[in-house]
């Protein structure tokens, strides 16, 4: 009998269409499963994050997946057994007949990889996606989430739906780069002018950082995947590293040269808001929701030290010009300034010492960026604010309005400050004045007039 | 002509239909309907997966940033609707540890989807407020087999006037899963006979519905003594309509002993039995009550109560004030001050805490939070505490109300006076309390009433105590005649007896009126009451029971049987033995019934749950058995000293020359309170006779009787 069923079993798997890992299962995973069976949390003490890991093995126990056995595996047979306190997903619907008959082929097919590496997390193997093509006109203004001045200040990048869009300094769209996922959270130009990196993705679903050459919007490499949307991605000085910080709790640098991996850092315990290199390059400060702020060494990966004065998720972090202090501000409405190093265990420094703080920023804080010695903010109170890092004293205040000011991009060499807000407008100051250049609605179709 | 109206009324559909999805009123209804803002999800206080929203709903602006501006579109995008985490997680859409919470099918999931494709807003300011909440059903509230079933439908009231369904949008639940469960969309059905509340919550609002499920019992035919008075005719109703059948009355030896342990807290003497057994006249179980009501030892047992309840200790109140106030409290028993003038004195107590006693009640309540969740909890029945800081999860408390009601108290101020352990209780002129988390100004808030005025400069725990006590104050009457129901019933009709709420039912809701009514006609007045529910059948009940009320706990048709307290056994331990317990510092002989304050030392009297006093809450006596009560019964210091101690009751007798027979009845009288059957008897004398050691088969017979549970429970 049992034979029956194997070569039953072995004759349908011969017909049946061939399924791949990476491209019907591993999204399956993702999706259904990782959330209790991940690298965080691993209930049963299994997890399916990456194809090693699905297939491993525990001690004393049979792999839950054995190949070209289907029938076998319990990994099927928890996700199609009619006992609903015992079936897989917990708590949810059970899986419809076309995923079932995924995994059930994928198995009897012999449980495969068809990818490179079998240790890589799920989301990096899943093949890249294409989106839906941006609207032609936006149905009504999106909140601005992401901007970047070009090197030489002529044209400002900003977040848009599905897509990134230039925009000239008197308020003109001058291009629109598609390809983008649903948001778009960070951009950053490479110094040379000649890529724009732009991360984003789909909320609890994708993340991703893409690059593109900003004159004809050719997408060059999706260079990094996540489970969560791409918080942050950060040129360094040399044009050589992209570091990416995603809600995946996620940060990785890739060489810019073939977009190969140059350290990952899985130290944050929660989403990774923000990134800053170090002015020499040598290091990478970090913010997360997890309520701390951390530097990493770049050419060992190593976390160097962890700030956890903030109390409250953190959102933005940036390194003061000489490199020797770090500002970070979130939620709480203070920037705080702290330096590294205070413990000195086996050689490594651990720890960090408050030095100071601004407060007074309003509820949260959203974004950080330096520009000479000062240091520029933007909060829920609808104000950007320029300190001086050293004495850490307000230099100006640039009033936007009442609603969220979510981004901003500094241009130092034309004292050019945007910002972009929740009403979907994107503002210019000019540092040295104070005055508005310029406030335009960045939403393509939306025809506001630039108010100069 | 009929085109045209066709075509007006056209228009008016759709201007209807184009009414935009109310995020208050809809959407977070919604949200509390599934169960997101639950207490165990993303209404903890970190949230859950990093998304929090408020308790139930209470902090709309709070929940309307978290949902619409996370990230700028993440839980609710308003250009991609379908991608909105709001609605992909718990639908499955994505993996969601919360499990599936919003079929895409389901009409929640379309609301909350077509209100985010409307841009996700907040909604004008101005728009209606929702001003309560009605729950109605076509069905009677006493539902029968085969068709135990109700529809409910939740109407909700506006500020403008109108008046909406909102049973879509309301959340259901039920006080007991056994006996009632009720839908998503309000239709309950019984599950068994019994009782069971419906809650449905929309927004703050919260209303419940009681219901009796009535099952026909095979073989039952009602059969009932006629009543005593009108405890019984209601009892009896509802024994009735449930088809239970009452069991028969208690012996006249169970009946000394129980109203002895009800009344004064202790064993009647085996002379005080046997007068009362010998007597031959048909009212004598009512004389006794009244003997008992008016004995001396009365009060002492009542003021002990009383001390449980205002925290009397000489830790808290000095020892002075611990002193002052147990004699205020004997004193007000034993003058038998009606409650009303008894609640009054408390609750508007000013002056020395040493020179009058009764504002040692704002020394145990040392500032305005505990002031007004200790008023509520001991004269209101209410458990308030939860509303300190967000909306009551099972009650129509909110936030407002304890604010309300703390504007009552916060004048309360406490000053040191000139002699040790003296605390002055004054009232300032001004102090106004600010809900926390609206930053208004609370007026003081009398539940039922509202928000009051009051006179500048004016005591308002005047205002209050005037509304309290008023004879028409259903709260104020209730718990207490509920409160003494259970003290000499074992259970409360609402039970537990200071958790007072539309959820938790009173087992028996006419009965509780009647009471509560007799007790404000009859001025207040405890021992009148007292004497009416002694003197009832259902009082006088057997424990035995009978095939037809074998299952029922909480309805009265038979005598519940229950472990004395910790103060009542240790005295009846003592009485049985001969040999009282000294206390230190306190006169001899004096009985743990009449303690002034607990004896913390006292292991016995711990293990048996004697309250630290800590707490207003009635909880802190707990009720069920633990294993160092076993302990002491079995090996304990205090029992072990007891039975072979040569002053005890049975050995003195034997020196004395008395026979094994005489022996025996004598430990049965004393501690069981009726003479041993013959087959106990017969095996005592055995046991006594076939004993080396006279001395040691006395203290084993003795240990065995004092284990009985005939004798550790009232009966």
């Amino acid at each position: 009998m049992r034979f029956v069923l194997l070569y039953w079993i072995l004759a349908w798997a011969a017909l049946a269409k061939p399924v791949s890992f990476r491209q019907d299962i591993a999204p399956l995973l993702r999706v259904k499963c990782q959330s209790c069976h991940g690298a965080r949390e691993a209930k049963g003490d299994y997890r399916v994050d990456s194809y090693a890991e699905l297939m491993r093995a525990l001690e004393d126990e049979p792999a839950r997946v054995l190949p070209a056995k289907p029938a076998d595996s319990l990994l099927l047979k928890l996700l199609l057994t009619g006992d609903e306190d015992a079936r897989m997903p917990q708590k949810s619907a059970p899986l419809n007949a076309e995923e079932s008959r995924l995994f059930r082929d994928w198995i009897a097919q012999g449980a495969r990889f068809d990818g490179e590496n079998p240790r890589l997390p799920l989301a990096q193997i899943i093949p890249t996606r294409t989106h839906p093509a941006a609207p032609e006109a936006y149905p009504r203004p999106l909140p601005i989430t992401a901007l970047a001045w070009n090197p030489n200040g002529t044209e400002l990048a900003a977040s848009g739906l599905r897509e990134v869009t230039l925009w000239n300094t008197d308020g003109k769209l001058q291009r629109r780069i598609g390809g983008m996922a649903q948001r778009t959270y960070a951009l950053s130009w490479r110094p040379d002018g000649k890529r724009l990196a732009a991360g984003g993705g789909i909320p609890g679903e994708l993340g991703e950082a893409r690059v593109f050459d900003p004159v004809t919007g050719t997408l060059l490499a999706v260079a990094h995947q996540a489970g969560d949307v791409v918080l942050d991605v950060r040129h360094d000085a040399n044009s050589t590293l992209l570091a990416v910080g995603d809600a995946d709790h996620g940060i990785a640098v890739y060489n810019t040269e073939d977009w190969s991996v140059r350290r990952r850092m899985d130290n944050h315990a929660g989403w990774v808001t923000a990134l800053a290199f170090s002015p020499d390059g040598r290091l990478l400060a970090t913010a997360s929701r997890d309520r701390t702020a951390k530097i990493f060494e770049i050419h060992s990966g190593n976390p160097i030290s962890t700030y956890g004065g903030h109390d409250t998720e953190v959102f933005g972090v940036v390194f003061r010009s000489d490199g020797k202090q770090v500002f970070s501000a979130g939620r709480g409405g203070k920037i705080h300034a702290w330096e590294s190093g205070l413990a000195d265990i086996d050689g490594k420094r651990f720890g960090a010492r408050k030095v100071g703080e601004m407060s007074g920023l309003g509820r949260e804080v959203f974004k950080l960026v330096r520009g000479g010695n000062a240091i520029f903010s933007v909060s829920a109170d609808g104000r950007a604010r320029a300190h001086e890092a050293s004495s850490r004293k307000l230099l100006r205040e640039f009033v936007a309005g009442s609603d969220w000011l979510l981004c901003l991009a500094l241009h130092t060499p034309s004292h050019r400050l945007a910002a972009g807000g929740q009403d979907g407008r994107i503002r210019i100051w000019d540092t040295r004045t104070g005055k508005t250049l310029n406030i335009f609605k960045a939403s393509p179709g939306l025809g506001e007039q630039p108010t100069p | 002509m009929l085109c045209r109206t066709f075509i007006m009324w056209m228009i008016g559909v759709m201007i209807l239909k184009a009414a935009p999805i109310s995020f208050q009123h809809e959407v977070l209804p919604i949200l509390t309907r599934q169960g997101c803002n639950a207490g165990s999800c993303h209404g903890s206080p970190s949230g859950k997966g990093g998304f929090a929203l408020s308790l139930f709903a209470f902090d709309v602006g709070e929940d309307f940033a978290a949902l619409t501006r996370g990230l700028a579109g993440r839980r609710v995008d308003v250009f991609d609707p379908d991608l909105s985490l709001l609605l992909r997680k718990p639908s499955n859409d994505l993996s969601h540890r919360g499990g599936l919470k919003l079929p895409r099918n389901s009409r929640e999931y379309s609301l909350l989807r077509q209100w985010i494709a409307e841009g996700g807003r907040m909604g004008p300011k101005d728009s209606p407020a929702c001003v309560g909440i009605e729950l109605e059903s076509a069905e009677a509230p006493v539902l029968r087999w085969p068709n135990p079933t109700a529809q409910l439908r939740v109407k909700a009231r506006f500020s403008d006037g109108q008046v909406r369904d909102v049973t879509h949008l309301a959340k259901f639940t039920t006080s007991d899963e056994t006996i009632a469960k009720v839908t998503p969309d309000g239709l309950v059905t019984g599950r068994k006979r019994g009782q069971a509340a419906i809650m449905a919550r929309f927004l703050e609002h919260v209303s419940a519905r009681s219901f009796t499920f009535v099952k026909p019992v095979p073989g039952f035919k009602w059969k009932a003594p006629p009543p005593a008075n009108f405890i019984d005719t209601h009892v009896q109703a509802k024994l009735r309509a449930m088809q239970f059948l009452p069991s028969g009355p208690c012996t006249d030896g169970e009946f000394v002993r129980r109203v002895h342990l009800d009344v004064i807290g202790r064993l009647p003497t085996v002379n005080e039995t046997r007068l009362f057994l010998k007597d031959a006249r048909a009212d004598k179980r009512a004389r006794l009550i009244n003997v008992l009501l008016a004995s001396p030892e009365f009060a002492p047992f009542w003021a002990q109560k009383w001390g449980d309840l205002l925290r009397l200790t000489p830790n808290r109140l000095t020892p002075g004030g611990a002193h002052k106030l147990n004699q205020w409290l004997i004193r007000a028993f034993r003058q038998n001050k009606p409650y009303d003038a008894f609640v009054r004195d408390l609750i508007t107590a000013s002056g020395s805490t040493l020179h009058n006693p009764p504002t040692n009640y704002y020394r145990a309540a040392a500032d305005m939070n505990d002031a007004l969740e200790t008023t509520a909890q001991v004269f209101l029945g209410s458990r308030l505490a939860c509303a300190k800081c967000h909306n009551h999860p099972f009650e129509r408390w909110t936030q407002d109300h304890y604010y309300g009601l703390g504007a009552v108290f916060n004048r309360v101020e406490r000053q040191p006076g000139p002699r040790t352990g003296e605390l002055f209780i004054t009232m300032a002129r001004q102090g106004e309390v600010t809900q926390p988390r609206t930053g208004q100004i609370m007026q003081p808030w009398l539940p039922g009433k509202g928000f009051v005025e009051t006179e500048p400069g004016e005591d308002r725990r005047h205002v209050f105590a005037q509304w309290l006590t008023a004879r028409d104050n259903q709260w104020f009457t209730k718990v207490e005649a509920n409160r003494l129901w259970a003290a000499v019933m074992g259970r409360g009709i609402v039970e537990p007896i200071d958790d007072f709420r539309d959820s938790n039912p009173p087992s028996n809701a006419p009965l509780l009126d009647a009471l509560a009514e007799d007790f404000a006609k009859g001025g207040f007045d405890r021992r009148r009451l007292l004497r009416l529910i002694l003197n009832s059948r259902t009082y006088q009940t057997s424990a035995r029971t009978n095939v037809f009320n074998r299952d029922d706990e909480h309805l009265f048709s038979h005598y519940q049987p229950h472990l004395l307290t910790a103060e009542q056994l240790l005295g009846a331990v003592a009485q049985v033995t001969g040999l009282p317990e000294s206390f230190k510092g306190l006169p001899a002989g004096m009985p743990a019934t009449a303690l002034p304050s607990p004896q913390l030392d006292n292991s016995f009297l711990k293990a048996f749950g004697q309250p630290a006093r800590s707490s207003a809450c009635a909880c802190e006596r707990p009720a069920e058995p633990r294993l160092g009560q076993a302990l002491e019964l079995l090996n304990g210091r205090f029992l072990n000293g007891r039975l072979d101690n040569p002053a005890n009751r049975l050995q003195q007798m034997a020196k004395a020359g008395a026979k094994d027979e005489a022996i025996v009845v004598e430990l049965y009288m004393a501690a069981l309170s009726r003479e041993p059957t013959d087959a106990e008897q017969l095996a005592a004398r055995r046991h006594l006779k076939s004993a080396t050691r006279r001395e040691e088969a006395l203290a084993d017979l003795c240990w065995i009787v004092l284990n009985l549970n005939e004798f550790l429970f009232q009966h």
